[in-house]
């Protein structure tokens, strides 16, 4: 549990580095030793990606996953979108061989070798499983009574088509982190409608994710 | 061609790039001018063909000049070509740009992250699975002007 690596992605340390120096200081604070994912590439990025091209998407993913292997810990991803995209290669090379040899002979072609051999964990379910809300609420500092709306992201919650998946698995213990949040609001898992969804709604896997921000922003303010 | 009486159009999807697909010359005899005025003058290769010699274009024009060929258009939907150039240039789906770099900075963050685009030998590797899975070819990708051929 004291080494993880950690999969940014690219836009939270692009765009949004807020949420990177926010993730290294909770890993800090919680004596986690962060292993550095060099060399890594998007994941790629699941919607747009994910959909255009799947050999080239498993492949990239399968890349990420051998140099996370290759990094000996287990890999804690921050983005929605990265989790998706990696949980679900993973599960696909586990339970696919025509997919799985193909990749292999790539993956071998340029180095590398991915065995399965690594968990991958949101950062949310590394928190709640792996660290316990008893030992997050001894570390914490400055305990705030603070109303919160929760969005999970509808990335979270995708399941792999014909191979289970389960990111809904996590709702359960999403919400018990009640114990250290008070929500005001309804929690709603409803997708934002950003990025990839609204460009390829055809192709969407989750069509509420496609009707935008505003249907989103009404959910929110839903109170309990 | 009628089967039965009834009149059937057989219709197939292909990208651009891959430009190949199979005869149906065996099992349709009359499909083989058809095709090969197809792949004389659009370059779309039937597989199994069994007619060589050009049937319209004279004999020594240049096997890659096709008259009717409009420029190439890969499997990469619009809205997603600008991802996929960001991808095959930075390893990334968004640019790792001059102001991505100073607002990691000012985060108190190193420039880059620990991406392939920081170091060559990653960048290379990246490349090379890209070029191995084929994605490039499908996709139309011209490594020298680092884009897509089509917006």
């Amino acid at each position: 549990m004291n080494r993880q690596t950690l999969f940014l992605g690219c836009v939270i340390p692009l765009r949004f580095p807020g949420i990177e120096v926010a993730a290294r200081r909770v890993f800090r604070e919680l004596g986690v030793d962060c292993v550095e994912l060099e060399g890594y590439s998007c994941c790629p990025e699941p919607v747009v990606l994910g959909l255009a091209d799947k050999e080239l998407g498993i492949a990239v993913s399968a890349r990420n996953l051998s140099l996370a292997e290759e990094a000996g810990a287990d890999l804690v991803v921050l983005c929605n979108g990265c989790f998706e995209t990696l949980v679900e290669a993973d599960a696909v090379l586990r339970h696919d061989e025509a997919v799985r040899s193909n990749v292999t002979q790539v993956l071998a072609a340029i180095g590398r070798r991915y065995e399965g051999k690594i968990k991958i964990k949101h950062f949310i379910e590394f928190l709640h499983e792996d660290v316990g809300t008893d030992r997050i609420r001894k570390t914490l500092k400055r305990p705030m009574d603070v109303a919160v709306a929760c969005h999970y992201g509808c990335h979270l919650f995708r399941e792999t088509a014909g191979l289970g998946g389960g990111f809904g698995r996590q709702v359960g213990g999403l919400r018990s982190r009640a114990a250290l949040l008070r929500f005001s609001h309804r929690p709603v898992r409803q997708g934002c409608g950003s990025q990839g969804a609204p460009l390829t709604q055809s192709q969407c896997i989750e069509q509420d994710s496609c009707r935008g921000g505003d249907l989103l922003l009404s959910r929110v303010s839903e109170p309990i | 061609m009628v089967v039965g009486g009834i009149l059937v159009t057989l219709r197939t999807a292909i990208a651009k790039e891959v430009s190949q697909t199979e005869t149906i010359v065996d099992v349709l005899p009359a499909a083989e001018l058809a095709e090969k005025e197809v792949s004389e003058l659009f370059g779309i290769e039937f597989a199994g063909h069994p007619r060589q010699a050009n049937l319209i274009l004279p004999d020594g024009w240049p096997a890659d000049k096709k008259p009717l060929r409009k420029p190439l258009m890969g499997n990469v939907i619009p809205q997603a070509r600008l991802t996929v150039e960001n991808l095959l240039r930075d390893a990334a789906s968004v640019r790792v740009s001059p102001s991505s770099m100073s607002r990691r900075e000012k985060a108190g963050l190193p420039k880059r992250p620990a991406m392939a685009s920081a170091k060559e030998e990653s960048m290379k590797e990246f490349i090379d699975l890209v070029i191995r899975t084929g994605f490039d070819k499908r996709a139309g990708y011209d490594w020298e002007k680092r884009k897509l051929r089509y917006k």
